[in-house]
This record gives C-alpha cells, structure tokens and sequence, in this order.
C-alpha cells in the first residue's frame, strides 16, 4: 500500500509553511493604512504589491515551461483602454478596467493559440516584437481620439483618500492574486504546470490539453496585469506610450522571480524585495543607477545561487517548497 | 474494443502507414511486431490521437478518438517506449500526475491497488524517479499508465534497454494484469519471440503495412514465417 510517509509530509510542510508564511505577510498589509496615512510609505507599499502580483502572475507563466516578455503589453491595454473608456467614451473608469481586462484575455488567448505552440525562445521572441508593435500602436491612436502625447487620467479616489486608496486597490488586487497562486501551488494543479514544463508529451499522453492549458493560464494573467496597468495609470496619472508600454514592466517581474526564486510560491514575492531596496535606498542615495544595481543583482544570483533565494534559504532549513 | 480501419498516416509529404487495419477484442494481449521505421510507434500514437491520421478511423469503445484528452478519460493509456516519467517527481508524484483526472478518493484506491501489483514502487515511493533502475523506471511507467483506471493499455516497446531477467518479470506482471485486473494489452516489441509467448495475437508490420496477422501461437511454430518476417 502507498501512504504517505509521515517524515516526508513533515518535511514538505516546511515548505508549506514558508508560504503560509509569505501569504499572510501579504495579507496583513491591508491594516497598513491603519497604522500609517504617510503618502510616500503608501505610495511605495502600492508599488510593492502591485509588482508581487506581476511577479507572481510572470512565475506561474513560466512555470508551465512559457518564457513570456508580454506582461508590458497587458499592462499597456489596461493603461490604454482606461484613456480610451474614460477620456475619448466618457465613462466610469471601471468600465476601462472591464475593457481592457477583456481586451488582455482576447488578445492572449489569439496569441496564445497561436505562439504558444512554437514554443522555448519562439514565444518569448513573439512576445518581444508584439510589445514594440503595442507600443507603436499607441502613437497612433489619434483616430480614436487618442493623443500621441501623455493622456491625463483623472484619479479613483478624492484627494484626501488617495494614497490609502490606490493602496488598498493594490492590495485588493495583490491579495486575491496571491491567495488563487497559493493554492494552485499547493494543490495538485501545479503537478499538471510543473508536468506540462518537464515533460510536455509526457502528460499529453496522461490526457491532459497542455496547449489549452497553457493558454489558459496566459489569458488569465493577462486579466490580472491589465488590471492593474489600469489602476497604476490613474494613479500615475499620465498615460504615455513611455509609460504605458514600458518594457520595465515585462523585465523587473521577471529580476524579481528570478532573485526570489522562480518555481516557487513564495520567491517573487520574496524577489520584490529588490524594489523597496530600490526604491527606499538605491534610488535615494544613486539616482538613475537604479537599473545597473538590478543588473548587478541578477548577475551575482545567476552566478552564485541559479535557483534564487528562496529555495537556498528552504533547502538549508528545511525542504522545497514545491515542484 | 479497439478497431482500426484503414488507416493513413503521414509526416508532411512522407506517408508513413498505409491502410493500416487491426482490432483488439477486450480482455486480449495483442502484439504488434516489425522491424525499425516499420511505423509501430506512430501506429500507436495515432491510435491514442497524439498525431491524426490523414484519413482512416479509430474506434474505441464503439466511439470515434476524437483527440487524446477524451480517449484517455475513456480508459485507454499510453506507456512510451522512452517512459516520459518526470525526473523531478517522485515516484508517488508521477503516478498522482497519472490520475489527474480521478477525484481524490479514486487516487487513493488507484494508488493503494498499484501499491500492490508493484510493491517495489510503494518501497520507493519518495524517491525522484530519475534515480530509479531502468526496470524500475519501466514499472514506474506501466503503473502511471494504469492510474486512469484503464482498460486498454498500449505499450510502445517496454523492453528497451532491460536485463533479461527483468523483461521477463515484466511480461509476467504485464500478464497478471491482463489475468487479474483485466487489462486489455496492446503491445508494441522488436522482442519477437516474449511478444509472441505471451500475446494471444499478433500482427506484422513491415515499411507501414500490416503484412501477417493470426494467433500467436501459430506464427510461432511456423519456420517459414518466424525466419521470413520474425527474424527467429
């Protein structure tokens, strides 16, 4: 009879824990503007949480075996069609959000269908050449009342609400986020990303419909990163195509997952560290060295610890976390 | 069962099997014997929906294979000849990734009943499948292939690279299966002569066409036969 080894559930456990851990960090920070209304600590925090989802959404892609640049250009559509619902169609803002979550999910699943199953270094390629395509598309928008310059946004929320509200957005976002990957990570959907990843034809011949999958999993991140393209570009309030198509917001979730640890439920999160480092340290004390101090990050983790800083820290006290 | 009619398969502009027609009957072992590049492997994989056929049909259960996903959930799985496990899985986890489709308490029991036609997986059960024997590993791959609660399990060369010894062990589990659990067997083997001890029938596949088919037991004891298509 196969049962479960109680020493091995122990072990595993450890690396539960961390997660747990890692996710009810995250979701204690919706008390932070109850302790604090500083706007510059909030505005940081926003920025933090906002990057953990995209993190986080980038690590599950990649985790099914998808190296994908494209989460600049679903952040991109939220920006756009928030200018586009609100300024040129005159509506509420959510209706932006809607739109262009609904744009993301179309636009991924036809680049899903049609990519996806080129597969390695084909997709992210794809990927690459559809976001400078986004972002030319986006200086020619006048036909839809569009400016090519920066669109202003008005904000979600009244001045004296501001900061706790665009953070509380980002939490809400982050901490839905965080809880729906937590539990694929720990239940047996990630044997089926992880399968999908290590041996595609393997699990084919299981019954499973990787490519579908694969899809899937692409379109509904694509949900989450126009989500929050749309609620980051209110608060920015600026929309330009420097700052709605930004290939920073494909790149830094990626330096993220990989310095926290890719594979894993807790790395990216752990990863985002590097942007509060950034933001509350470097940028203050360097300016404009912000990117080569990320580089030499990445570089030192790809030399000395390839597998990120998470599962080093679990496999020297404790067990891995997940696949 | 299974019948196959007339089936026509290419890869781009080279055709590959030519009006390729048999049928399993449940409850049978049924060998598919020929040398290489004779199309067994892609007879097998069209038969499971992992490559469609340019014309012919497949027929499982009295239903067309529309694609693998659905043939799989009908009860007919795969076991290819390079195994496919996942390294990185343990030995549990790839068997778990063999039941996806099952609820929890249907794992439970599958993973209890492999646990006993394979008593050396449920020994190693925590360990990483890239550390198993290669007759271990094979075990591991023919156990993964009976967690969907299968009924016809098709096997794409399952001796390569095993010790005598351990073929032998394999056939005989093979055959216990097919005894005991009732497990309807197409096999696929350059092993000639086990394929022919233990299937009931056989068919010869020769540059993609079936050229002999009949029992087992008579293509065996005919000289003329076993030195024209089975090199024995």
């Amino acid at each position: 009879m196969i049962k479960t080894n109680l020493l091995e559930l122990i072990e595993r456990s450890k690396g539960k824990r961390v997660d747990i851990a890692f996710l009810l960090v995250i979701l204690l920070f919706g008390i932070t503007p109850a302790v604090t209304d500083a706007p510059h600590i909030l505005h940081v925090l926003t920025v933090f949480l906002f990057f953990v989802a995209m993190s986080l959404t980038w690590n599950i892609i990649m985790h099914s075996g998808l190296l994908s640049f494209g989460h600049a250009i679903f952040f991109g559509i939220g920006a756009y069609s928030s200018v586009f619902m609100v300024n040129t169609m005159g509506l509420h803002p959510v209706y932006g959000m809607l739109a262009g979550c609904a744009l993301s999910f179309l636009l991924a699943l036809i680049v899903g269908f049609t990519s996806i199953r080129l597969g390695g270094i084909y997709f992210a390629i794809f990927t690459v050449v559809l976001f400078f395509l986004m972002r030319s598309m986006s200086k020619h928008l006048d036909f839809i009342d569009i400016p090519p310059w920066e669109n202003v946004l008005p904000s979600l929320f009244s001045p004296e609400f501001e900061s706790s509200g665009y953070f509380l957005a980002a939490w809400v976002i982050c901490a839905i986020t965080s809880i729906i990957l937590f539990s694929i990570y720990h239940r047996k959907t990630i044997y089926t990303i992880t399968a999908i990843r290590e041996g595609e034809l393997g699990i084919r011949t299981l019954g499973v419909a990787t490519l579908r999958m694969k899809v899937m999993i692409f379109g509904l991140t694509a949900v989450c990163v126009s989500l929050i393209g749309s609620v980051y570009s209110h608060s920015n309030i600026f929309v330009s195509p420097d700052t709605g198509f930004n290939m920073w917001n494909s790149i830094k979730p990626i330096a993220y997952a990989f310095f926290g640890g890719i594979y894993t439920f807790s790395g990216p999160i752990f990863g985002c560290i590097l942007l509060l480092l950034d933001m509350l340290v470097f940028t203050p004390l360097v300016p404009a060295m912000g990117p080569l101090i990320y580089g030499v990050f990445i570089v030192l983790i790809v030399l000395f610890l390839p597998g990120g800083v998470m599962p080093a820290i679990i496999k020297r006290f404790g067990s891995k976390t997940t696949m | 069962m299974l019948r196959v009619d007339r089936l026509n398969v290419s890869y781009g502009e080279m055709q590959v099997l030519w009006d390729v027609s048999f049928h399993v009957e449940e409850g049978e072992i049924v060998a598919i014997v020929g040398s290489n590049a004779a199309g067994k492997t892609t007879l097998l994989k069209s038969t499971i929906g992992l490559i469609k056929p340019t014309s012919g049909s497949i027929t499982f259960l009295g239903e067309k294979v529309k694609d693998t996903t659905e043939v799989v959930r009908r009860g007919m799985s795969f076991v290819p000849s390079d195994r496919m496990l996942f390294p990185d899985f343990t030995v549990k986890e790839n068997l778990v990734a063999g039941g996806l489709f099952l609820t929890k308490s249907e794992r439970e029991t599958m993973l209890e009943k492999i646990g006993r036609i394979f008593p050396v997986l449920d020994e190693r059960k925590g360990q990483l499948a890239d550390t198993l024997s290669g007759g271990e590993r094979q075990m591991l791959a023919v156990a993964r292939g009976l967690m969907p609660k299968t009924r016809l399990l098709l096997l794409d060369e399952p001796t390569v690279g095993l010790a005598p010894l351990v073929v032998y062990h394999l056939f005989e589990t093979l055959s216990d299966l097919n005894k005991e659990e009732k497990i309807t067997i197409l096999i696929v083997e350059q092993n000639v002569s086990y394929a022919l001890r233990f299937s009931s029938r056989c068919y010869v596949l020769e540059n993609g066409r079936v050229v002999l088919e009949g029992e087992s037991k008579k293509l065996l004891n005919d000289p003329l036969v076993k030195k024209a298509y089975l090199g024995l």
